[in-house]
């Protein structure tokens, strides 16, 4: 069974989360790696993903978080 | 949590222990996904602190074999719960209408070259207030499981276990949340001036 461009994208959400089983991601990977159009957009959506999972990250933690935490718990 | 006014039941020091040893190394997540929900810092840390004392309370409830991240997410997204009213705030249209990869179809409508990084290109000044910002423009349901798996990348049924929704519908708001992320993002970009033009690339 072969995916076409459709089908592969799709999944490619699942795909990009790796939620998809190893069957299916077998075969959208083996989509991928013969057609640059649905190569390219899944890099990209890739990309953005990665971009805003990163900036999302990007809070300092505050120094006395575990301090503060850990005495609330010892005072409960 | 109805255990935060149930009876205090005291506590081997060996499930302290336990207890801190799992809570240590998810709270720098918890304190990432509680500023999100609170959009501020200090009630993040409160919120943070709140559900790391309900969760030690209740902690004798905690099955040692299950997940304690999801069992702790829980704990926490009740409390922020508690405290505050869902909004009921109606997205745009344009958000309840976003179409599959709205950024990659910009690029392509404004010939970014897909070489070298057009993500920094049409995403490039996506800091972290901007983000903050469009994520703040989606209802609360899919703010929700959106930030949760951008944070701490639990998967869907981690996820689906965490909000105690089934796991289709954590796949699907998450994926509807992500489209209306980028149209919202792109809406920011668009409205701050950081719209990327011919000349800029
Ligand atoms: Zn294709």
């Amino acid at each position: 069974m072969n995916l076409n461009c459709e089908e592969t994208y799709q999944r490619m959400q699942d795909y990009l989360d790796r939620e998809l089983s190893a069957i299916e991601m077998a075969l959208v990977t083996e989509h991928l790696i013969g057609c640059g159009i649905c190569a390219e957009e899944f890099e990209f959506e890739a990309l953005v993903l990665r971009k805003l999972g990163r900036t999302l990250l990007d809070t300092d933690i505050p120094k006395d978080l575990e301090e503060r935490v850990l005495t609330a718990i010892s005072n409960a | 949590m109805r255990s935060e006014i149930g009876p205090t039941v005291s506590l081997a020091v060996t499930d302290r222990s336990d207890f801190e040893a799992l809570l240590r190394p998810i709270l720098p997540l918890a304190f990432r996904y509680a500023v999100r929900l609170t959009k501020d810092r200090d009630a993040g840390t409160d919120l943070v602190q709140d559900a790391s004392v309900i969760a030690f309370r209740s902690f004798h409830m905690f099955a040692r074999d299950s997940n304690f991240k999801a069992w702790f997410f829980k704990i926490l997204l009740h409390r922020f719960y508690r405290t505050k009213q869902r909004e009921a705030r109606q997205p745009s249209v344009a958000l309840v209408d976003a179409p599959e990869s709205y950024l990659y179809r910009q690029a392509r409508r404004l010939g970014l070259t897909m070489n070298g990084d057009p993500v920094a290109v049409i995403l490039g000044q996506a800091d972290y207030q901007m983000v903050s910002d469009a994520m703040g423009r989606l209802p609360l349901e899919y703010q929700e499981v959106a930030v949760l798996h951008f944070i701490t990348e639990m998967s869907y049924a981690e996820c689906a276990e965490t909000l105690e929704v089934p796991i289709g519908t954590v796949r699907s708001r998450l994926h509807r949340a992500r489209r209306m992320l980028q149209v919202s993002l792109w809406e920011i970009a668009e409205q701050r001036g950081y719209f990327p033009t011919q000349e800029s690339i």
